[in-house]
């Protein structure tokens, strides 16, 4: 049924886009790609606006959790009075869910429709939508090479000079754009150091992109063109949608190279929305500090945006 | 006291770290093709992804293994394994092919791939005359069978997945690039070479003056083996992988959409026709008057040979539902089965009813 319903179709739509695009795989996969994000995008611009809504909620939920500290109740009551839901942030965590079973029959139909194999001949065979390629036999073997690779194996390039030891060309892509989604994806934390949820998402910060990066070197090299296309896709989706929201800057690396890298540093404070956060008050015997005045937020110019 | 709120976004990314861990367990199993088993001298030898195994042909016993304990570095061993004179010919997935002794499976020699570009490879195999033919990928070559030495290489425009027919004089190779080569056995040298509609992936039988090409179009074609041109071509309704079956006066083949066929070996016109119940992959075994095919969705059709009508037909494993890749192979009353991906290796069954006569390996209590 998972294959009926997910993968044979995504393995239809590679092979058409196959033979439209010149017997090019890597151009099918790219475009098959692209088009499932911008499918997506209704549901990814959901979940990326709960997480811009969190980012601005971030001073006010850090003020309400300290201020009320031993007491839960009003804490969660006060959460709710500035927009804070936790039902309303799994919701921003419901497009996500539904994107899985989209990822991952994306991911084996990469693997059903360049059969390097037998066995995946053998299942591609039943999978070929007949009457959709009706002279299925000339489209065999798919064309798999790009440049030095054979996307059904992992990358590597083998210089003449060093034979010992292949460089995963793709791998180390796979790795930079993760590393820059996950940061665009990831706003800074307001909350102090030591917290949990800061802690975490700098863990994520190093552990995503060197887990994406070890699929790429132990998978084929037609995953890493999915992974590079998807986390391309998604930074550019990210920084149309919310280009008044961050800045890009420069990360510098060794070598003198330099990463495109989102810098939150010099992006002018967000300005809480008037229905989301209530007027400050003082609570009634309340001894804490009033919340400071949200600043204005700057002009949504041309310039501001990436 | 603090409050956690377990879908805030700092907790996102272990969404996404799941999507990540569901990906790798969605990832398909190292196997590239399926065991395969070759009958001889009493033995059936079965390469699987672990080891080669010598099987009584009888009982069903194991006579020796290679390696004696599993060994990563060997696997897999998919490709029926060749006998040359003295010598079992043996492929692994690990771009290796290895000559063990008949007798014993001591290793006599081995030969590693040196090409480092991929970690695994299709291979195929196939011997005559002192040598072997090893197909690693895109590179064919003939390995003196005394010693494992190269003596020559061929360069495919694809990969070889069917193993050469071979001939004293000549060697025909089937390409996955559609084309179907005649190489001189002692050099390597080209004598002809011909494009099909479809990929060949599977060994073309030699009969007499002509090959009988099963290739990934809907078409079995008959050519001649001196210039490679049709004699005859049968339209099929499938693809078919699977290399003929060739008697003195009929070729019997399967087609993936799970038709039987039995044609005029002379003509090419069909005699019958039979629907089998799912593809049919291998080659059909024949004993007597019984023709016998195996399904991928693991079901066993013994047929009337002269006619097409079913004798009996059953389901090997429904309990695991076994898919059936490989060619049976019909002797001692008895018809050898391998299996893919079910509880035994190899299956022995009664030719006349079905019945199993042993499994191997056996269940251990």
């Amino acid at each position: 049924m998972w294959s009926q319903l997910i993968v044979y179709p995504f393995t239809n739509a590679l092979l058409l886009l196959y033979v439209w695009l010149g017997h090019s795989f890597t151009a099918a996969l790219i475009v098959l790609t692209v088009g499932i994000r911008a499918l997506l995008t209704p549901l990814t611009a959901r979940q990326q606006k709960t997480q811009i809504q969190m980012q601005e909620l971030q001073p006010e939920i850090k003020r309400i959790q300290e201020k009320y500290k031993g007491e839960p109740e009003k804490m969660q009551k006060e959460l709710l009075k500035i927009g804070y839901n936790p039902a309303a942030m799994l919701g921003g965590c419901l497009p996500t869910l539904i994107q899985f079973p989209i990822l991952i029959g994306v991911y084996q139909s990469i693997l059903n429709a360049i059969p390097s194999t037998p066995l995946q001949m053998m299942d591609l065979y039943h999978g070929v939508y007949p009457w959709l390629f009706p002279n299925f036999n000339s489209l065999l073997p798919v064309n798999r090479y790009l440049i030095w690779m054979d996307l059904t194996q992992p990358d590597r390039i083998y210089l003449p000079w060093f034979p010992i030891l292949g460089i995963p060309i793709l791998p180390i892509f796979v790795v930079l754009t993760t590393l820059v989604q996950q940061k665009m994806m990831t706003p800074p934390s307001t909350a102090d150091a030591n917290d949990a949820s800061a802690q975490m998402q700098r863990s994520m910060m190093t552990t995503m992109p060197l887990m994406f990066g070890f699929f790429a070197l132990q998978f084929a090299s037609g995953l890493s063109i999915y992974f590079i296309t998807s986390n391309l896709a998604g930074i550019g989706q990210y920084a149309f949608l919310n280009r008044a929201k961050f800045r890009w800057g420069k990360l510098s690396l060794p070598g003198g190279i330099s990463l495109p890298w989102p810098d939150y540093t010099t992006k002018p404070p967000a300005k809480p929305r008037p229905n989301v956060v209530p007027p400050p008050t003082n609570p009634p015997g309340g001894s804490g500090n009033p919340p400071a005045k949200p600043k204005p937020r700057k002009s949504r110019g041309r310039g501001d945006g990436a | 006291m603090r409050t956690k709120y377990p879908f805030s976004a700092g907790r996102q990314p272990v969404i996404a770290l799941l999507a990540a861990v569901l990906l790798a367990g969605c990832s398909r199993a190292t196997a590239t093709v399926w065991p395969a088993a070759t009958l001889h001298d009493g033995k059936v030898l079965l390469a699987s992804p672990q080891a080669v195994y010598a099987i009584d042909a009888t009982s069903g016993a194991q006579v020796w293994r290679f390696p004696l304990e599993n060994n990563n570095d060997l696997h897999a061993f998919e490709t029926a394994p060749a006998v040359n004179a003295d010598r079992i010919i043996v492929a692994s997935g690990a771009k290796l092919v290895l000559a063990l002794d008949p007798a014993t499976g001591v290793e006599a020699w081995r030969y590693s791939d040196p090409n480092q570009l991929t970690k695994t490879a299709a291979v195929s195999m196939s011997a005559a005359d002192g040598r072997s033919y090893s197909a690693i990928g895109t590179t064919l070559r003939a390995l003196d069978n005394e010693n494992g030495k190269v003596l020559w290489q061929f360069a495919g425009g694809d990969e070889f997945w069917g193993a050469p027919a071979t001939s004293t004089a000549t060697i025909y190779v089937p390409n996955m690039d559609h084309k179907l080569s005649a190489l001189d056995a002692v050099t390597g040298a080209l004598r002809w070479e011909r494009s099909f509609p479809g990929a060949l992936a599977a060994t073309p039988a030699l009969a007499d003056a002509a090959l009988y090409v099963g290739t990934l179009s809907r078409a079995l074609y008959a050519v001649n083996t001196s210039n490679g041109k049709d004699i005859w071509v049968h339209e099929t309704q499938g693809f078919v992988w699977g290399t003929p079956l060739v008697t003195a006066d009929r070729v019997y083949f399967g087609d993936l959409d799970g038709i039987v066929y039995c044609v005029n070996r002379s003509n090419g016109t069909e005699i019958w026709r039979a629907t089998a119940a799912g593809s049919v992959r291998g080659t059909p075994a024949l004993d007597g008057d019984k023709l016998f095919v195996v399904t991928d969705n693991g079901f066993v059709h013994a047929l009337n040979a002269s006619s097409g009508t079913p004798a009996w037909q059953l389901e090997l494993d429904p309990k695991n539902a076994e898919r059936l890749l490989d060619s049976p192979i019909a002797a001692n009353g008895l018809l050898y089965i391998s299996t893919y991906n079910g509880e035994h290796l190899l299956y022995a069954l009664l030719q006349d009813s079905g019945t199993t006569s042993w499994f191997f390996p056996p269940v251990t209590k």
